[in-house]
């Protein structure tokens, strides 16, 4: 039996009480985005992919939007997203192809050497 | 929060007293937050402060992620022969349980079934009367290294730092299991854990993995319940978790709470589709590789470290420099490392050790001699004992970035 299953309503009460301790939040522009650079798209991103887990394994990924449209069918079928009415589901694309995409890569290059010698073609 | 279509009623309900987003995106930056999965205070909870992201018994680690929590050891902090708890690595699929460990150890148990003739529920107490050992057991990401490949594998862009060698003191698996009586069925485990699901749904599991018998039953696969003689950190499996040493850290499921025997392959959450999975022929970098043609990754590849000295060191000519660090290969051990301080013209042999036992990593060291000023990088490459060597640039290309174990390169500027 899961944790939660157990202490499920522990778990309902004591954010219960958490949300109605702290009721002098401030917002602050930098953590409400955690970290998403602006663009269409991105409060519906926020809304929809960041309940589960954080906006860093989003950050950490760039993908085509072929493969953002898999993951996010992955995520339905396995692990609990909601359906997504198609325009919505547009937004987080173009948002995600866009700056999730694969042109401007990062560079995860540690040194001072580039090592990008493409094969023989 | 936005529309949302038809979630299921407890789902909604989650969602509306216990969505950590409500809680965390309204946390300014400043205020000191609750870490969810400790439940201790933190500075920040969210992730574009992930620098300033501090994890509560952790030191020298770069979080990838806080929610899951994924971080990984910086390799000058990987020094240790032996991993301490500090500066172990942590990786999660799921969330960390939260539980007052005094009150939960005593009512834990660990159940045995499937494929066994006597199924068994043993507590603590039961399982610590079996035969106790103490082993310095390695384990790694299967995606230590994704963030080298190009296009990227998809996950946490882990680098060199997702491998972490302690102490461990359990059990042996294969006693509980031979106790247990296997039948002739069995071929497979399936471990399973306490780790909530992201989801909050209490109906799914972010994880159970299990290997095939031959490896579980092997002498230094534990159950275990300490780690260098503390009980377990909360991050790292508290109160028990299994130790596979050699294959990919998913297979050391932790907060253990049963043990299925399968009579097939496992096919829990994360076993089946591409996770922990790589093509059974290479493939060209981007291919689409069809489900059927992925297979499941054993035993991890050769690969080292160098932990000592710190990349970009500023060294002064004349003195010979201590280079050192560990090498593993899975179910294999290390016959040999070799460093090269001109991108592979010539390779010093380094002293290797042996492990302190097997499936422990191995730790090497040299002294290099510099003869001239200059800007230098160390590359650290180890043979295993069947002569397989790692590459120099990325292996070949898989859809999710595992099992790279290219050499290890660092800088130094002689002076």
């Amino acid at each position: 039996m899961s944790y939660l299953q157990k202490n499920g309503s522990l778990s309902v009460g004591f954010f219960l009480a958490l949300c109605i301790c702290w009721p002098t939040w401030v917002f602050s522009d930098d953590s409400h985005y955690q970290g998403l650079a602006p663009g269409k798209g991105r409060q519906q991103v926020l809304d929809n992919c960041t309940t589960c887990h954080s906006t860093a394994i989003i950050l950490q990924n760039h993908m085509t939007r072929k493969q953002w449209d898999e993951t996010l069918t992955w995520m339905q079928k396995k692990e609990g997203l909601w359906s997504l009415e198609p325009d919505l589901r547009e937004k987080i694309l173009d948002y995600l192809s866009t700056h999730q995409g694969t042109k401007n890569l990062p560079s995860h290059n540690l040194l001072g050497h580039k090592y990008t010698y493409r094969p023989n073609p | 929060m936005s529309k949302r279509i038809k979630p299921n009623a407890s789902r909604r309900a989650f969602l509306k007293y216990g969505g950590l987003t409500t809680l965390t995106a309204a946390i300014d930056v400043t205020l000191p937050a609750l870490n969810p999965l400790t439940s201790e205070w933190v500075t920040s909870a969210n992730a574009d402060s992930l620098d300033k992201f501090s994890i509560p018994g952790k030191n020298g680690l770069r979080v990838l992620n806080n929610r899951p929590l994924n971080a990984e050891t910086l390799p000058h902090f990987l020094d240790d022969k032996i991993t301490p708890n500090d500066r172990h690595f942590v990786r999660n699929n799921g969330l960390v349980p939260s539980f007052e460990p005094d009150r939960e150890t005593k009512g834990w148990t660990l159940k045995i079934d499937g494929e066994v003739h006597n199924p068994l529920i043993l507590n603590l107490e039961q399982l610590k009367r079996f035969k106790q050992f103490t082993y310095s057991l390695q384990i790694e990401c299967g995606g230590n290294g994704r963030a080298g490949y190009d296009p990227p594998g998809k996950g946490n862009q882990w680098t060199y730092g997702a491998v972490g060698c302690s102490s461990y003191t359990g059990v042996r698996l294969g006693d509980v299991l031979r106790s247990a009586g296997l039948k002739d069925s069995a071929v497979y485990t399936g471990y399973y854990g306490s780790d909530p699901h992201l989801s909050g749904d209490p109906l799914k599991i972010p994880i159970s993995r299990g290997t095939p018998i031959s490896k579980a039953i092997d002498d230094h696969t534990l159950i275990v319940w300490e780690m260098n003689g503390r009980p377990l950190p909360i991050l790292h499996g508290f109160p028990l978790r299994v130790v596979t040493p050699g294959w990919p850290g998913s297979t050391s499921i932790k907060w253990l709470k049963r043990i299925t025997i399968r009579d097939r392959e496992h096919d829990g959450p994360k076993m089946t589709g591409y996770s922990y999975r790589v093509p059974r022929y290479p493939v060209p970098p981007g291919a689409h590789v069809p489900k059927e043609d992925m297979r499941i990754i054993e035993s991890m590849p050769v690969k080292s470290l160098i932990t000592f000295p710190k990349s970009r060191l500023n060294w002064k000519l004349g003195i010979p420099l201590m280079v050192r660090g560990h090498a593993w290969a899975g179910d294999r051990s290390v016959s040999s490392v070799y460093v090269s301080i001109d991108f592979g013209a010539n390779w010093i042999e380094t002293s290797i050790a042996a492990p302190v036992n097997t499936f422990a990593w191995q730790n090497w060291s040299t002294l290099i001699d510099f003869r001239k000023k200059g800007y230098y990088e160390v590359w650290a490459r180890a043979i295993d004992s069947a002569g397989v060597t790692q590459p120099m640039v990325v292996p070949g290309w898989n859809p999710k970035g595992y099992l790279n174990n290219a050499m290890h390169r660092i800088a130094i500027t002689v002076l």
